[in-house]
């Protein structure tokens, strides 16, 4: 599979190379940079809107900011393109952090909202502030200078003292290849951030945000470097836009654009390269394709066409969603025909637009490129590592947690949790000591997983302390916890469905890699070897919980008792002094539960404290060093699992009351 | 009165309920008692809609039931007492008991005497009575499930669901709610009840079923369940 | 002081229209979690009809007799119930299928799609040129003396406050005093809850944007008399609406009031004092700062994680 889309990618950097050889067309030309100018926006994009989910409503504006970087130099200071670059990528950065700092502090529809009146007050601004932006009239610009190529490669043999060589305004074919090159350098770099830690964080914190966060993945601090990351490359791409047309005014970086974009990531296919490429080559036609009548009744019967043989095909498979496809296969042929109907088109031009993402959205969702995936064969996982390399190590990944000599691992003093009216913890003492496992039992609704989210953050106290190994845990969120060492798993399992097994690891171990984020995506020495570490690491780890063979496999398709597994495995992964198992052993098989028992007892001889909750006594009382017994919110026993056995209140709580 | 007849249903991948079968005849009181995960929420979710089954039947009073949302299973007669309460907190305890009775108060269900069913839902509970007009969100854990189980019975229903009336409360006031359980029972409401203290649930109802991973494993009447002994062992604290 | 006490109550006049729009945007966001990004189109589509709808009462032979003001005052019943009818229409189109499927963005995308189909739309009606509204009152500004300040009003802007707060009144009113409304505040509390006391909860989301768009519509009208009616002329306003729901937190009642009130004045005072071109930028700055400090806005709850 690699070495096809490798394949692939040369094809594309071949025709890139060619094409002007090609096309002498200076039109079809400077459309080619138009599209790959806004490629490189909407690769961008695609990392906040595909792989975090959150919409920007507001890339337009920030493709402005980064023109009119370009735009300010050249009209106050006439200093050209070379000095543009790095400005523009600078400022889209910085106003992209201060939208995202704010905007993605709570979840929901935020962002958006944000990034749209962003959108319309940079217009705004643009026209006012004449003095920097020559207002509505607009900036004109020449084509970047760059030395004369021919003229060094004279001098070379010669020598070099002479004079400096000279500099020249590079004609549009050299444009075309500069544009090129960012365009092929943007999808390295993108590739080089979606398969690091920061892809699989980004893939994670939609699977589960609340696992990432307790993982030590900061939801927010991702989110908000996705929408950094997709800034940066709009102001990048927005040097290159202004130098491009040579002309930029306010008008150009409309809220229409900005919708725009959106639509191309979504009809190309959202979380691809080729996606958002194909998606920015439709936007670039669309207005030729709405400006001409003819055309457009071609393209819609093509897609008519398209639609038809699709549902064909899913008559003669006898596929089960006949039903789902007869209503877009008729807005096809309606729109099919509502294109002969059309006398004149400008008019109609914006409304057109909208049909278009109203049947994205419904039924389109995966974009063209999800659409014809479904039509290819799917690949087999790749077995990129040795498994086996893995079984010599086993074990190996220890990481000696760092035995601290207070003998209390955990303090919990006072504790309260109230929602409205209802105490679910009602003051709570609690002490665990180092090494051992610790049992909470109770009847459900008792508090305990109350508790293991007041340990990890999830929730603030009503009022009481948590200490862990002394420290005070007051105001530190869930990511920062995980940090310091506490580790979980979830009752209702929360598992990033989408990533294969290794990869669930790897993002438990987030916390182990140095190399900052620019050496990831420069993919420097440094951060490749720390990737090979933790990759290794991931698969002694399986090979612990007993998963090594299925590395390679999506964590959805895993049974549900090796699910289960692989979420202690996770939390393995952040070198835990401190491990919460909430409900282990539900819904397990008695096999299961033996083998769980076993890795359990396992992560307490190296020197992790556990604290457990589960339902199944025999377990409780087969491996627990101590148990606490809670019901309605406060602490009502504690002991040794023998004496908890034998206690009269212990016993009553979990028969109910009006049975003694 | 409620059928289930074969009802598989799952949470994405993961199996929850891989064939049930019971029935709860009219005026009886059944029990459904299991481990936690067996899936004795996953049933009554189902049976009201807030989950749709896989496969099989459920009838309600004959009619099928399983593919009809929650609003219009409710039409039928059927009350669920969610587990987690669920009561509304931004609206009075008054209110919260006017919205049980929505679909009488608008003409959907006979309408009967709600002003009446009301004030009897505040004799079976005086604690509501006292705070009628404070907003259900500031109540205490009992006083939220009283509301749940009063809002409940104010649809005046043919089938009522109880899940876990006692999660997180307070001894005595878990005996408050088994002997509310109790009252209603005498007076013949019909009642599924989910409880994980099956010592107290088998002792008010009269017929049991013993759910374990998603499948029925036992079944009998209240009394003959009680002196199972794989039942004593498992639930009853027998064992130990 | 004068122009302070004017410049003040201009900016209430506009903080109110804000707060209209916002409240609509709240109504669906607390049954739905979703909100119309096309919410600045409902109102000029309400102030379009309106506009046909007024001429068409004015012109026929009775409009002699009534005048302007009773025309108006006929005319926005039709508004309101068109404004209900374009709100299902967006509901059913743009957000159910987004709902059940539950796509993130989906909603986002398609009300926005719908937006713009309802602009073009609007556009080939009644053309893309701003129309004059007929005032229902008379347009000269009367003299307020305060005795230390004295400043000019519009009785139209007077209109708009008590418009404003009259359908913000009505809508509360019914959600606390009637079965249905009660029904609606279940559903934002707890959808599948509300379901089990036999709520159509869709039809409640449905009748949200219904309720939503009618108030856009009716503010629509409101300031339609001053300023010009057409397509575009929503769309600022969707937008300053977006702080104010944002400032005053898009689960609370009526901080969209307060939260209207702060950014009418704030806008009016900058574009005295500093330029009349730098009059929205304040909206921004506040709507971050408010996000930065008090995510929830600043009369919102926080809202509680559930596992």
């Amino acid at each position: 599979m690699r070495h096809i889309t490798k394949g692939f990618w040369l094809v594309g950097i071949a025709a890139l190379i060619a094409a002007p050889l090609v096309i002498h067309n200076s039109y079809y030309l400077h459309l080619m940079v138009a599209i790959a100018i806004l490629s490189i926006l909407t690769l961008g994009l695609d990392v906040v809107f595909g792989y975090t989910g959150e919409v920007s409503i507001g890339h337009a504006s920030l493709l402005g900011i980064g023109a009119y970087s370009a735009g300010v130099l050249v009209f106050l200071f006439n200093l050209g393109f070379w000095y543009a670059l790095p400005l523009g990528l600078v400022m889209g950065g910085v106003f992209g952090l201060i939208l995202a700092l704010p905007a993605l502090r709570v979840t929901g529809p935020y962002l958006a909202m944000v990034t749209l009146a962003f959108g319309t007050i940079i217009q705004i601004l643009i026209n006012e502030m004449v003095f920097l932006t020559h207002g509505p009239q607009g900036i004109t610009l020449y084509t970047p200078l760059l030395v004369n190529l021919t003229e060094v490669m004279s001098w070379l043999p010669s020598s070099w003292s002479e004079s400096l060589p000279s500099v020249k305004r590079i004609k549009e074919i050299q444009f075309f290849y500069l544009v090129a090159v960012a365009l092929v350098f943007t999808i390295w770099v993108i590739n080089r951030i979606l398969r690091s830690r920061f892809g699989r964080a980004f893939e994670a914190l939609r699977d589960s945000p609340i696992a990432s966060d307790c993982m030590g993945v900061s939801v927010y601090r991702h989110k908000v470097l996705a929408f950094v990351i997709s800034a940066v490359f709009a102001g990048f791409a927005g040097v290159l836009f202004a130098y491009s047309e040579q002309y930029i005014a306010p008008n150009n970086f409309s809220f229409e654009l900005s919708i725009l974009l959106l639509l191309a990531v979504a009809i190309g296919g959202r979380k691809s390269r080729v996606g958002p490429i194909l998606g920015a080559t439709i936007i670039v036609f669309l207005p030729n394709l709405l400006a001409d009548i003819v055309l457009f009744r071609i393209v819609a019967g093509v897609i008519a066409a398209i639609a038809l043989v699709w549902f064909i095909q899913s008559l003669v498979k006898r596929s089960e969603s006949i039903r789902q496809r007869i209503l877009p296969i008729i807005l096809c042929l309606g729109f099919f025909g509502f294109s002969l109907w059309l006398k004149q088109i400008t008019d109609f031009k914006l409304a057109i637009f909208g049909v278009m993402i109203l049947f994205v959205v419904y039924y389109l969702p995966d974009g063209i490129v999800g659409f014809f995936r479904h039509f290819m064969p799917k690949p087999k996982p790749e077995q990129r590592h040795n498994s086996v390399a893995a079984k010599n190590h086993a074990a190996g990944f220890w990481n000696n947690p760092i035995k601290s000599a207070n003998p209390e691992i955990l303090r919990v003093k006072g504790l309260k949790k109230h929602f409205g009216g209802i105490r679910a913890l009602d003051g709570i003492d609690l002490v665990v000591q180092s090494g051992t496992i610790h049992g909470l039992i109770g009847p459900n609704g008792s508090g305990k997983s109350t508790l293991m989210n007041l340990l990890t953050g999830i929730y603030n106290p009503t009022e009481g302390q948590i200490e862990l190994d002394g420290q005070s845990l007051a105001g530190l969120n869930s990511s920062q916890i995980a940090l310091k060492g506490v580790a979980r798993t979830f009752q209702n399992l929360q598992l990033f469905n989408e990533l294969s097994l290794t990869e669930n690891i790897m993002v438990g171990l987030n916390h182990s890699y140095r190399s900052g984020f620019l050496a990831t995506a420069f993919a420097l020495p440094q951060a490749r070897r720390e990737e090979a570490a933790a990759r290794q690491k991931s698969l002694e780890i399986l090979h612990f919980v007993g998963l090594a063979d299925q590395g390679d496999e999506l964590a959805k398709n895993l049974p549900y008792g090796k699910q289960r597994l692989l979420e202690i495995g996770r939390a393995l992964a952040l070198s835990p002094t401190l491990l919460l198992l909430d409900e282990p052993a539900a819904g397990l098989t008695a096999p299961d539960i033996v083998e769980l028992m076993a890795i359990i007892r396992k992560i307490r001889d190296h020197g992790i404290t556990v604290i457990l909750i589960e339902h199944h006594m025999d377990v409780v009382m087969g491996i627990c060093d101590s148990v606490t017994v809670f019901d309605f919110g406060q602490k009502i026993a504690e002991g040794l699992p023998s004496a908890i056995q034998k206690d009269a209140k212990v016993i009553s709580a979990y028969l109910g009351q009006s049975a003694t | 009165m409620l059928e289930l007849d074969n009802i598989s249903a799952s949470y994405g991948k993961v199996a929850v309920l891989q064939g049930i079968s019971l029935t709860v005849p009219e005026h009886q009181l059944v029990t459904l008692i299991g481990s936690n995960g067996a899936g004795k929420t996953t049933t009554l979710r189902a049976i009201s809609g807030m989950l749709r089954p896989q496969s099989g039947q459920i009838l309600l009073a004959g009619e099928d039931i399983s593919t009809l949302p929650s609003h219009l299973i409710a039409r039928r007669g059927l009350a669920h007492s969610p587990e987690g309460r669920r009561i509304f907190p931004n609206l009075s305890v008054k209110d919260n008991l006017i919205m049980g009775a929505f679909l009488r108060l608008t003409g959907k269900r006979s309408r009967g005497d709600v002003a009446g069913d009301i004030e009897r839902v505040f004799t079976l509970f005086p604690r509501l009575k006292e705070r009628h007009k404070q907003l259900a969100g500031t109540l205490s854990g009992g006083e939220q499930q009283m509301l749940a189980m009063g809002r409940a019975l104010m649809l005046n229903p043919r089938v009522l669901l109880l899940d876990e009336p006692s999660m997180g409360l307070a001894p005595k006031l878990v005996e408050e709610v088994f002997a509310t359980i109790h009252r209603l029972k005498a007076e013949k409401i019909t009642m599924l009840l989910v409880e994980q203290f099956a010592a107290a649930a088998l002792e008010v109802a009269d017929y049991g079923y013993v759910l374990e991973n998603g499948k029925i494993a036992l079944s009998g009447t209240a009394a003959k369940l009680r002196k199972d002994s794989a039942v004593q062992a498992a639930y009853l604290g027998g064992g130990s | 002081m004068s122009i302070l006490f004017q410049l003040i109550f201009s900016g209430i006049s506009v903080g109110m229209i804000y707060g209209v729009i916002a409240f609509g945007y709240q109504l669906t966001f607390a049954t739905s979690k979703t909100l119309n990004f096309g919410q600045g189109e409902a109102l000029a589509l309400g102030a379009l009809v309106g506009l046909t709808a007024i001429n068409f009462i004015f012109g026929t032979i009775w409009g002699t007799y009534i005048g302007v003001g009773w025309s108006y005052l006929l005319m926005i019943p039709l508004v309101l119930v068109f404004g209900f009818l374009q709100g299902t229409v967006v509901e059913r189109l743009g957000v159910r299928q987004a709902i059940t499927i539950k796509s993130e963005a989906g909603w986002i995308m398609s009300t926005i799609a719908l937006g713009i189909i309802f602009k073009n739309l609007a556009e080939n009606i009644w053309g893309r040129d701003g129309l004059k509204f007929p005032s229902p009152l008379p347009e000269a500004a009367m003299t307020v003396n305060l005795g230390f300040a004295e400043f000019r009003v519009q009785p139209m802007e007077l209109a708009i406050i008590f418009g404003a707060l009259a359908i913000m009144l009505a809508v509360e009113f019914f959600n606390r005093k009637t079965v249905f409304g009660k029904a609606v505040i279940a559903t934002a509390n707890d959808r599948e809850a509300a379901g089990l006391m036999g709520i159509n909860t869709t039809r409640v989301i449905s009748f949200s944007y219904a309720l939503s768009s009618l108030t856009a519509a009716f503010a629509g009208v409101l300031v339609a008399p001053i300023t010009l009616t057409g397509a575009t002329m929503g769309v600022v306003l969707g937008l300053k609406a977006f702080a104010v729901a944002i400032i005053g937190g898009l689960s609370s009642g009526m901080g969209v009031v307060v939260g209207g009130l702060i950014l009418g004045i704030t806008e009016t005072l900058t574009g005295y004092y500093i330029s009349s071109g730098y009059r929205d930028v304040p909206g921004l700055i506040l709507l971050l700062l408010v996000l930065a400090i008090k995510p929830s806005g600043l009369f919102g709850r926080a809202t509680i994680k559930k596992l």
